[in-house]
């Protein structure tokens, strides 16, 4: 698990993901994690949007 | 980004936090003042005196396609937010102010080469492309606005097309926000130092989106613990939209904006 958060770390630092795939997994995961939360209506779920939703936010910039 | 170090026809020598001081002082004597009404209108008073000055100076550079693509932006506005919430005197006022707002904003974009205006430059494909990719862009801000119930206050909404007047503030608080005060602070900022570029973009994004936020807010509020909640918003919404205003252009930061209001409205019918 350790090595498989270091490894995820590098790749994101060394930039070996392009910026705009990044956004666009994490704007996918925004709507795909709102869409469950509408249809299950699970308060985690609403608060995993606004997070995901802040985090992309904070990615834009 | 090489400006003549007097771009407002003045020195100044103590750098960009004496500037910033200053600006924060003013800021406050108008939030201070606008008491009586609404800040906003007061602020945009102030900017539209302004906007008058700087076309006067620079009447000899204007062009017409500028003035008329500024009357549309202000005509479009005025005719969504028709159907909005509270049209009155003070409407036509702050809308009559926005093709003024808006050249003056593209004298100064064009000044400072901080970004673009596509549908200026005549590209009408870049200029629909940018709008559709800030609303593509927006979706997460606009998701996360509905969420913390924002439509709530929106019982004006009881058709389904009103929704569409978010065009309306997407284009007037762009203009006067971003291309005006943005451009604006940073020219002035630059004015200070102009060895420090991106110090004087810093603060001028950061003070123009707080001044933005504010601005939505009575001012008995602002003293408030609502005042401290749009700092943060000024954060969360104002700042990513300066700086897609900078690295893109006006049209991305008009859909964003537009997307983030058309979603709430939306949620505001659905309630």
């Amino acid at each position: 698990m350790e090595r498989a958060m270091q490894r995820l770390l590098t790749i994101l630092l060394k930039e070996q993901i392009p910026y705009s795939w990044l956004l666009f997994v994490l704007w996918a995961a925004v709507i795909s994690v709102w869409a469950v939360a509408s249809i299950s209506g699970n308060s985690a779920a609403f608060a995993a949007t606004a997070i995901l939703s802040i985090l992309f936010i904070g990615l834009l910039v | 980004m090489d400006l003549p170090p007097s771009s407002f026809g003045f020195s100044w020598k103590h750098g960009i936090l004496g500037m910033v001081v200053i600006i924060g002082g003013v800021m406050f004597l108008i939030f201070l003042a606008g008491v009586a009404i609404y800040p906003l209108l007061l602020l945009i008073g102030i900017l539209f005196i302004l906007a008058f000055r700087i076309i006067w100076h620079a009447r000899d550079r204007l062009n017409v396609r500028v003035v008329i693509i500024g009357i549309s932006a202000g005509t479009v506005a005025g005719l969504a937010s028709w159907a909005g919430p509270g049209f009155n005197s003070y409407t036509i006022f702050y809308l009559a102010t926005i093709p003024f707002l808006f050249v003056a904003g593209a004298l100064l974009l064009d000044q400072s080469a901080l970004s673009h205006i596509r549908i200026i430059e005549g590209e009408w494909r870049a200029s629909l492309y940018g709008f559709a990719v800030g609303i593509v862009l927006s979706v997460p801000a606009a998701l996360l606005n509905t969420l913390m119930g924002a439509g709530q206050i929106d019982v004006w909404v009881d058709a389904w097309w009103k929704p569409f007047v978010a065009i309306s503030p997407a284009i007037t608080e762009e203009i006067w926000a971003r291309l005006f005060l943005t451009t604006f602070l940073y020219l002035l900022l630059r004015t200070a130092e102009p060895e420090r570029p991106k110090q004087a973009l810093g603060a001028a994004i950061i003070i123009a989106a707080i001044i933005h936020s504010l601005t939505h807010l009575p001012t008995a509020a602002l003293l408030g613990p609502a005042g401290l909640s749009y700092l943060v918003v000024a954060f969360l919404y104002g700042v990513p939209m300066a700086l897609l205003f900078v690295k893109r252009d006006l049209e991305h930061v008009v859909g964003y904006h537009f997307f983030i209001d058309f979603l709430r409205f939306i949620s505001a019918f659905g309630l």
